[in-house]
């Protein structure tokens, strides 16, 4: 166990070198001199120039300024913005990953409490009226575009019925269509996953052992069937996290929610590059970890990985 | 003297290699066996619907000006925001323009996308994953480390970050899409590869003397062609979404060209005055990336009832 983590771990420093080299390699291709959007209108000499450079190291060969933003990355620097100037990135952006991350907690939290004893129970009465109507919402769920369920809810929520306000994070209220909105893809997907998983696994003969041996129903369906059906749903549920991110993005935009998702585009419509790549990595961190950290649930329900 | 003979003919004869799972080559079992499928598509009537409404969405992106009763470019500010009036079933959007012309030119932007950017992710996906399974080793742990970055990626960061650096344009969104969302064909196929590379008929046929690109265009790839058929049509699927986000977020196509997701931008605008204009582009978007889905759903079935869930 303790070397195949250690084996995650190094995959992951790899992949997350590949991820920073190719952000900072295409924020040198963006457009825009990053002197031109410091200096803005004012005129300045071909000497000011060169200090400005030098100061900000951009006179360094390209490979250098990686290496020293990825070292300063590190240790926590997160370089300063442009657009709100001077301001260190790192400030910009643990204000504003607080509420991302409670809305991206507060959203699987609500989809796994909906989807995973819906699929169960629909498993459990196959081909009955739930059922189908669970299958039904499988299919539709994923086809759903959350941004445009977001306007629909504001439309209806907002605009008509006046009960729930349509942006910004000051009370419990603001919270529901922004959690909805980013739980429904969710809900459709785990539905089906713990409904197929579950159905898989109470075919199998140990489940038809424990009720010949006279456990009750519920007992035989508690010990042996769901928690051997939730190893596919771990999984699955840590590799949602990168869509979860992208979700919150759209989520954030239609509810001019104060997050991380919402930074990132203002970021890059004023083309604050260090916003953009501190932001871009911090995603591809979240996903990692967030990978891990299944592997090991995993390791943790199913006995058979930790011997592996 | 019987095994020799039937490994010589796994070893000219490739149509019948595959177990009975072959799709590839002429001759009379790999027509029986399309015939199998489309009997198990069949029965699927959702998957039947679906690809009768795919066929009818293919024809309107085909010639939009057929069906486009205005022109669903020229804005017409006189009467915005009209609510839906027989002459505009959709009413008028917020520069006056016919919404249900819109949706019928927005048809073809999506299944372009749609379609050609699933060609591009299914060429690069299969190739990657054919070549890291077929191959293996020091290949396959490089290729792997790619194909675990781009799935680390919240799609939609990188595809922002692509678009903002190279500029947002029609065909630039497709390719985009298309060389981001291929770490699912090449995860399949490299799985798949790897557990046909060690098969008796592989082994024959390298010790007949083919070559490596003999051998995975003929031995390993139809192996691999239900799968993939399967995962590029529930990708049509995932890229017309995702097409609609970005052009919602306005990183992908750019006005006046009309995208389903650029109208929805439009009508979040001015969604307290004007509604009824966040109507119609949701709802296509949800009709046929639920249709898709159906349709992948039914070849899924049809091409391999194991997977059935």
């Amino acid at each position: 166990m303790l070397s195949f983590l250690i084996q995650r771990l190094f995959q992951g420093i790899i992949v997350l070198f590949i991820v920073t080299f190719f952000t900072f390699g295409l924020m040198q291709l963006a457009p825009g001199d990053p002197i031109d959007v410091m200096v803005g209108e004012a005129i300045i000499t071909d000497e000011q120039i060169e200090l400005i450079q030098q100061k900000w190291g951009l006179d360094r060969p390209w490979y250098e300024q990686y290496f020293t933003w990825l070292s300063n990355f590190v240790q926590g620097d997160f370089g300063r913005s442009v657009v709100r100037t001077g301001v260190p990135v790192s400030e910009m952006v643990t204000e504003a990953m607080g509420p991302t991350l409670k809305l991206n907690v507060m959203a699987i939290s609500l989809a796994m409490g909906l989807a995973i004893p819906a699929g169960i129970i629909a498993a459990v009465k196959q081909f009955s009226i739930f059922d189908s109507s669970i299958m039904v919402w499988a299919s539709a769920g994923v086809a759903l575009p959350n941004f445009w369920v977001g306007l629909m809810l504001i439309v209806f929520f907002s605009n008509q019925l006046g009960w729930l306000p349509s942006y910004g994070t000051g009370s419990w209220k603001n919270w529901i269509m922004p959690v909805v909105v980013l739980a429904i893809n969710e809900t459709a997907i785990l539905a089906r996953l713990t409904r197929g998983s579950t159905l898989e696994v109470i075919n199998q003969e140990y489940v038809t052992t424990a009720r010949a041996k006279g456990l009750s129903e519920r007992v035989v369906l508690v010990r042996h069937v769901v928690r051997n059906a939730m190893l596919p749903i771990v999984t699955v549920v840590g590799l949602r996290v990168a869509f979860l991110l992208s979700g919150t993005i759209v989520v954030e935009t239609i509810f001019a929610f104060p997050g991380i998702g919402r930074l990132f585009i203002q970021s890059v419509d004023r083309l604050d590059y260090q916003v953009i790549q501190a932001i871009t990595v911090m995603f591809v961190l979240f996903v990692i970890v967030a990978n891990i950290l299944t592997d090991l649930l995993y390791g943790v329900i199913d006995p058979r990985i930790r011997v592996k | 003297m019987s095994s020799r003979e039937a490994q010589a003919r796994t070893a000219t004869a490739p149509e019948t290699s595959g177990e009975g799972e072959s799709l590839t080559g002429a001759g009379r079992e790999h027509r029986t066996e399309w015939q199998r499928t489309w009997r198990r598509f069949k029965k699927f009537k959702p998957g039947i619907v679906a690809a009768g409404f795919i066929l009818i969405l293919c024809i309107i992106a085909l010639v939009p000006g057929i069906f486009e009763p205005y022109d669903p470019i020229q804005p017409f500010p006189a009467l915005r925001g009209e609510s839906p009036t027989l002459e505009h079933p959709f009413g008028r959007d917020d520069i006056g323009r016919d919404i249900l012309s819109r949706i019928i030119r927005g048809t073809r932007v999506a299944l372009t996308v749609g379609v050609f950017s699933t060609l591009i992710s299914l060429a690069v996906g299969v190739t990657v994953g054919l070549v890291s399974g077929y191959f293996g080793g020091l290949i396959d742990a490089v290729l792997s480390r790619f194909v675990d970055a781009l799935m680390a990626f919240p799609i939609l960061v990188l595809l922002i970050v692509l678009a903002a650096v190279l500029g947002p344009s029609f065909w630039m969104t497709v390719v985009v899409i298309g060389l981001t969302v291929w770490s699912t064909y090449a995860r399949v196929v490299r799985a798949d590869v790897m557990s046909v590379r060690n098969r008796d008929y592989v082994f024959a046929a390298r010790a007949l003397g083919a070559t490596n690109t003999r051998i995975i265009a003929r031995h390993v790839l139809p192996n691999v062609v239900g799968p993939v058929i399967v995962i590029g049509t529930l990708s049509v699927g995932s890229i017309i979404i995702l097409e609609a986000a970005l052009s919602f977020l306005g990183f992908g196509i750019q006005r006046p060209t009309p995208s389903w997701g650029n109208m929805l931008a439009d009508a979040r605008t001015h969604i307290q005055t004007f509604p009824h204009i966040a109507y119609p582009p949701g709802i296509m978007i949800f009709l046929t990336v639920l249709a898709f889905n159906l349709v992948g759903d039914g070849l899924r079935d049809a091409l391999d009832p194991r997977q059935r869930d």
